[in-house]
């Protein structure tokens, strides 16, 4: 299941469940300099479809 | 900005609220301070405006009226743009950046399509128009919006101003 993060500073993370916890978690202490949990992250995303051949 | 790239297999609407509130000197729109506008996917078992009510309740702003002003593709996929008007806020979230909205022009399409681009400044000209008649036509809309009655008068719908002034 693909997975969207939105962050309230607009920035948009998109992918598998792996994906969004690393560019979140990046995002999150990169530009705010707080760190995010798994749990957090994922608890504020969105299912917007299913992984295909594209490999995204 | 997203660092992962759209695939055209991921089957979902976005939704794009454009918070904006009232001045002493006009209309001011809220913005995320890493986007031109905030957008996220469409949860399919929401209602849209819940959504977009509750994404403004997470800034700390009370929403005051919610309502879809504009629809556009964008690689394939559906946004559907909310103006969502808050109560002037006496604090600003962190995330949220404070800009005037100037007038400008309607993005114009033809009769079989639509604009090749929409900026954001278009889209809330759009939407004032509506709302200046919705406030006159609407008793909820003009309930929810008594304070920009003065406002949206001056967002008077002139559809043949695109055509320029009469020749002579």
């Amino acid at each position: 299941m693909l997975k969207e993060v939105t962050c309230l500073c607009g920035w948009v993370a998109r992918g598998t469940d792996d994906d969004v916890v690393e560019q979140l978690t990046i995002h999150a202490w990169d530009d705010h300099g707080v760190r995010k949990t798994r749990e957090e992250i994922l608890a504020n995303a969105t299912p917007i479809g299913t992984a295909d051949a594209s490999g995204v | 900005m997203a660092n992962v790239a759209w695939s055209r297999e991921l089957v979902t609407q976005s939704l794009e609220p454009l918070f904006v509130y009232l001045s002493d000197e006009g209309a001011r729109n809220l913005r995320p301070i890493h986007a031109a506008t905030l957008r996220f996917g469409w949860p399919p078992d929401q209602h849209p405006g819940d959504v977009v009510a509750n994404a403004a309740r997470r800034y700390g702003l009370t929403p005051l009226l919610v309502h879809s002003t504009s629809w556009r593709l964008e690689a394939g996929h559906v946004i559907l743009t909310y103006v969502v008007v808050v109560r002037r806020p006496v604090a600003l979230n962190e995330n949220l950046a404070d800009e005037h909205v100037p007038r400008t022009d309607l993005a114009r399409g033809d009769a079989m399509s639509a604009p090749q681009e929409i900026g954001v400044a278009q889209v809330l000209e759009h939407a004032f128009r509506h709302l200046s008649w919705l406030v006159k036509d609407d008793d909820a809309v003009r309930l929810a919006l008594p304070d920009w009655m003065a406002f949206l008068g001056t967002y008077v719908a002139e559809p043949f101003q695109a055509f320029g002034a009469p020749a002579g």
